[in-house]
């Protein structure tokens, strides 16, 4: 059954994954961006709207002072943390509205083919036509500024380069023999796409949701640095965007303490997506991995067979 | 090791993309002379525009950026006084102050003579002809046409001359109406040089529209051949001509070396022992050339500045702690910036302010909560904060140094008392803010400031349990939210269009409801009786008295509050002289005088 190759893919990543320093390193620093947006989540973090001390007060071996004071006296390490919770929340949101919707885009384009694929084609073209930072600010000036605003507007354009791979993983899969066999058992379409195509190109959507969650971020963080992202909250953006006119006074540990926040984060990203894609992307796995287990070739001759 | 000999052709490429790459740098960097240095025969003033202007054809602007190019470019009837403050208004294209004949209606104007216009391709031989009354009653139809000028006439016109408001309805229903062939009761030519002009009413604040840079006067040669170009280039008799325009590069204005405008004689005591006094009565302009490149970031400007670059700077809010600081005598520059430039701080002329939209059902209703909002914000620790102290609070909505604020005024805001707040909230029905849903204001932009100003707030409100939260708006967006009257409170603010409590009175007059001007749409009959009846009335004690009830009322019913005006704090290099600052002119450029030596020795 392909279902046994495709967990024992999964299985077999995940302990050459495990093998990596750097990247279990990575993840643990995701888990902790994670908690941390968790426990904001839960309201759980200190609240940074309190004054900690004396404004603009320089960073000091204390918790709330770690990484100074802003203009209001509240802790820059606080505000920090709470800006973490609004970056996660949008990589998340974002990435689960796009990623769905460039799946099942992607898979209807690439099994259908036809009027189907070249409506979905028209569509995603247009779409990556327009630049995208200006797109979701003309989509967030239409239906008004906020999370849930830019977050509306970043999933709805970011599916393209999703929607782009699966179609031609779907149109390379729908012609293979299992596809075949599994029509020939008298599945229908739903089926197929869902329970015989899909499992076999999801690991596509697991790598560009790690890389959309990245871009969500740093979306967000110029959006709102532009004015036109986070109205009303804590947001890395907008720390960053106080922080221009704060260095010129010698303030620098606003923007210090941000620019670590988001680099560590986006470097995580970065380095799990690229580790994500070596282990996933069968292409990028040498052969003799896959020779370990059942071969994609015996898979597929099985099913064959069987049918 | 084998080595490759290579001819010098083959390597032809690399050498012209080298060679290219050298000049492109080097060009811009080492060849362009810095402006001034060494030529010490023509002055050049050095300073920048912060914004775009919007258009230089004098009735179709009404902003700030416009205002400083077309005032240099053409004249006003009158003008105020550089030096004198109060501001006072002067006779500028004119031999005296209009006179007012018995009727309190009728004004008389006298032109002085010989004023010319600038040399231009639009009048016969390129010869800039003499300024007549035709002129100025042509400017003023021109500056009521309704398809010319849809902005400033009901601030600056609308109601006050006889026959006028009737002109410009015509103009509505014909596009290209012959100015000549229509005639307005209210403006009359007696001869070439003298025109009177009838007002529906007596009223003593008509004269200061006269003042005001969409009323320059204009020729109509210059109309007929140029047309909608003049949003870009300008024929009038002001003390400069505009010698380059590019719309994002450096403005040049060349001066006009037939200006009629002298040097003031008169000054406030202290401007003798500044030295402002030592030109007096000489020709203006003093300055040759004018240069205004377009710099909207603050701190390439404040770096250029610095490096001698410009000539003068306003200081901002991120560099003033580097920079200056201020105690108890006024605002100082730190020793190191205190021997190369001077400092100056002026009032300005508006005030800032957040409206409650008594639209709005929950504030509309309920005066003792917003006697609390009042009392809950601390003004005083705003200005400190967040504007370096360059800023006062206010007790009625008029910036100090206008005709009828506080300074001449008797009037006491409320003091910032969280207990007093509470009380009162308690007494609107929300005790400890308990029930009290959150409430919106509104911003017109996003800037850090404002987001930073917006976060102070939250944190005062929040102090007796009210909960603010923000909608932040492009401009546009906002003044289209505000003219609909569809917002609970808003952030605002009012420049001076005249330096007459009026002026800010009058944003909470009930006939400028919303989509006017009163955007809150406050209404109370005893105010508007108290704002008709102050209207007309030239200024003395008895105006202030009814001012004073006003601004009582104004406390009592808080359709706004938090009133603050700003300090303008700026720095100008030592070589620049008769500098002081005059927020009544939109430039004044020409009676700026430049040490010509001392610059020259300075960017040395």
């Amino acid at each position: 059954m392909p279902r046994v190759y495709i967990n024992h893919l999964y299985w077999e990543a995940a302990q050459k994954l495990s093998r990596r320093r750097l990247v279990v390193i990575c993840f643990g620093v995701i888990a902790v961006y994670v908690l941390v947006a968790l426990l904001g989540v839960f309201n759980l973090l200190p609240d940074y709207q309190t004054r900690v001390a004396t404004g603009y007060e320089a960073p000091s071996f204390e918790l709330a002072k770690l990484l100074g004071t802003d203009i209001f006296g509240r802790s820059v390490l606080y505000k920090i943390l709470a800006g973490t919770k609004t970056a996660m929340l949008i990589g998340v949101l974002v990435t689960s509205i796009s990623v769905p919707i460039g799946v099942i885009l992607g898979a209807l384009a690439g099994y259908y083919g036809g009027f189907v694929d070249v409506g979905i084609v028209w569509l995603y073209t247009v779409i990556s036509s327009v630049p995208y930072i200006l797109m979701v600010i003309a989509i967030s000036y239409v239906i008004g500024k906020g999370l849930i605003a830019i977050c509306l507007a970043m999933g709805l354009l970011g599916w393209v380069g999703l929607c782009r791979l699966i179609r031609s993983e779907v149109l390379k899969t729908r012609n293979l023999e299992y596809v075949a066999a599994a029509r020939v058992i008298g599945a229908n379409d739903f089926q197929i796409i869902f329970s015989h195509i899909l499992p076999n190109v999801v690991h596509l959507a697991i790598i560009s949701a790690s890389l959309q969650i990245l871009g969500a971020i740093k979306s967000e963080v110029i959006l709102t640095f532009l004015g036109v992202g986070i109205q009303d909250g804590a947001s890395w953006g907008s720390m960053i965007s106080d922080a221009t006119g704060e260095l010129v006074q010698g303030i620098w540990w606003p923007l210090a303490g941000v620019v670590f926040a988001m680099f560590l984060i986006i470097y995580a990203l970065n380095v799990v997506s690229d580790a994500l894609r070596d282990a996933l992307d069968p292409k990028l796995r040498g052969t003799t991995e896959v020779a370990d287990g059942e071969s994609q070739v015996g898979v597929k001759e099985a099913v064959v067979q069987k049918a | 090791m084998a080595v490759q000999k290579i001819s010098i052709w083959q390597k032809t490429p690399q050498l012209v993309l080298s060679a290219l790459l050298i000049a492109t740098v080097a060009v811009p960097l080492g060849c362009r002379p810095r402006d001034g240095v060494g030529n010490t025969d023509v002055k050049v003033l050095n300073y920048f525009r912060g914004a775009t202007y919007k258009s230089l054809d004098p009735p179709k602007q009404f902003d700030v950026a416009s205002a400083e190019i077309v005032e240099n470019v053409y004249d006003t009837l009158l003008d105020y006084h550089y030096l004198k403050r109060p501001y006072e208004l002067v006779p500028n294209l004119l031999e005296a102050m209009p006179e007012l004949g018995e009727d309190k209606l009728t004004y008389t104007f006298q032109l002085r003579k010989g004023i010319k216009f600038h040399d231009d391709p639009c009048f016969p031989g390129g010869k800039g002809r003499e300024l007549t009354a035709d002129d100025v009653i042509y400017t003023i139809k021109r500056f009521s046409d309704a398809n010319v000028n849809p902005q400033s006439y009901p601030a600056l016109l609308q109601n006050r001359i006889k026959g006028l408001d009737a002109f410009r309805e015509k103009t509505r229903n014909q596009k290209d109406l012959d100015y000549a062939q229509e005639s307005v009761e209210g403006l009359e030519k007696i001869d070439s040089h003298t025109f009177k002009i009838v007002m529906t009413e007596p009223d003593p604040l008509l004269l200061m529209s006269f003042a005001s840079s969409p009323l320059s006067i204009m020729p109509q040669e210059a109309v007929d051949k140029y047309g909608k170009d003049l949003d870009h280039r300008g024929v009038g008799t002001g003390p400069y001509r505009l010698a380059q325009n590019p719309r994002r590069g450096e403005i040049v204005l060349k001066k006009n070396p037939n200006y009629h405008g002298t040097y003031p004689t008169e000054g406030e005591p202290e401007d003798q022992d500044k030295g402002l006094l030592d030109r007096a009565g000489d020709p203006l302009p003093f300055i040759d050339e004018v240069r205004l490149p377009l710099i909207e970031e603050a701190q390439p400007r404040m770096l250029k500045f610095r490096n001698g670059e410009f000539d003068w700077i306003g200081i901002d809010r991120d560099n003033f702690p580097n920079m200056a600081y201020k105690d108890d005598k006024g605002f100082h520059l730190k020793e190191e910036f205190a021997q190369k430039f001077d400092i100056y701080a002026v009032d300005a002329l508006s005030s800032f302010y957040i409206t409650i939209n008594f639209r709005d059902e929950l504030l509309g209703q309920n005066k003792a909560l917003r006697q609390a909002l009042a009392y809950a914000v601390d003004t005083q620790a705003f200005i400190d904060k967040m504007s370096n102290g360059r800023g006062h609070a206010l007790n009625t909505i008029v910036p100090l140094p206008i005709a009828g604020s506080e300074e001449s005024v008797s009037a006491q805001w409320y003091p910032h008392n969280l207990q007093q707040a509470k009380a009162k909230l308690q007494e609107a029905g929300y005790p400890d803010g308990k029930g009290l849903p959150p409430l919106v204001m509104l911003y017109g932009s996003a800037t850090p400031q404002i987001r930073q100003s917006h976060e102070f707030l939250r944190a005062q409100l929040a102090k007796v349990g009210i909960e603010l939260k923000a909608e932040f708006l492009t401009f546009s967006d906002y003044l289209r939210r505000k003219e609909a009257g569809s917002f609970q409170i808003a952030s605002s603010g009012w420049g001076a269009d005249y330096p007459d409590a009026e002026n800010f009175y009058q944003l909470f007059y009930s006939p400028n409801k919303a989509p006017g001007p009163n955007a809150g749409s406050y209404s109370n009959p005893e105010y508007d009786r108290l704002y008709e009846q102050m209207r007309r009335m030239p200024p003395g004690p008895e105006r202030n008295q009814i001012i004073e009830k006003m601004a009582a009322l104004f406390k009592e019913d808080v359709p706004a509050f938090f009133l603050t005006t700003p300090i303008t704090v700026g720095m100008h290099q030592k070589w620049l002289l008769n500098m002081k600052r005059n927020l009544m002119l939109g430039s004044h450029f020409q009676f700026l005088d430049i040490d010509a030596e001392a610059k020259a020795k300075g960017l040395e």
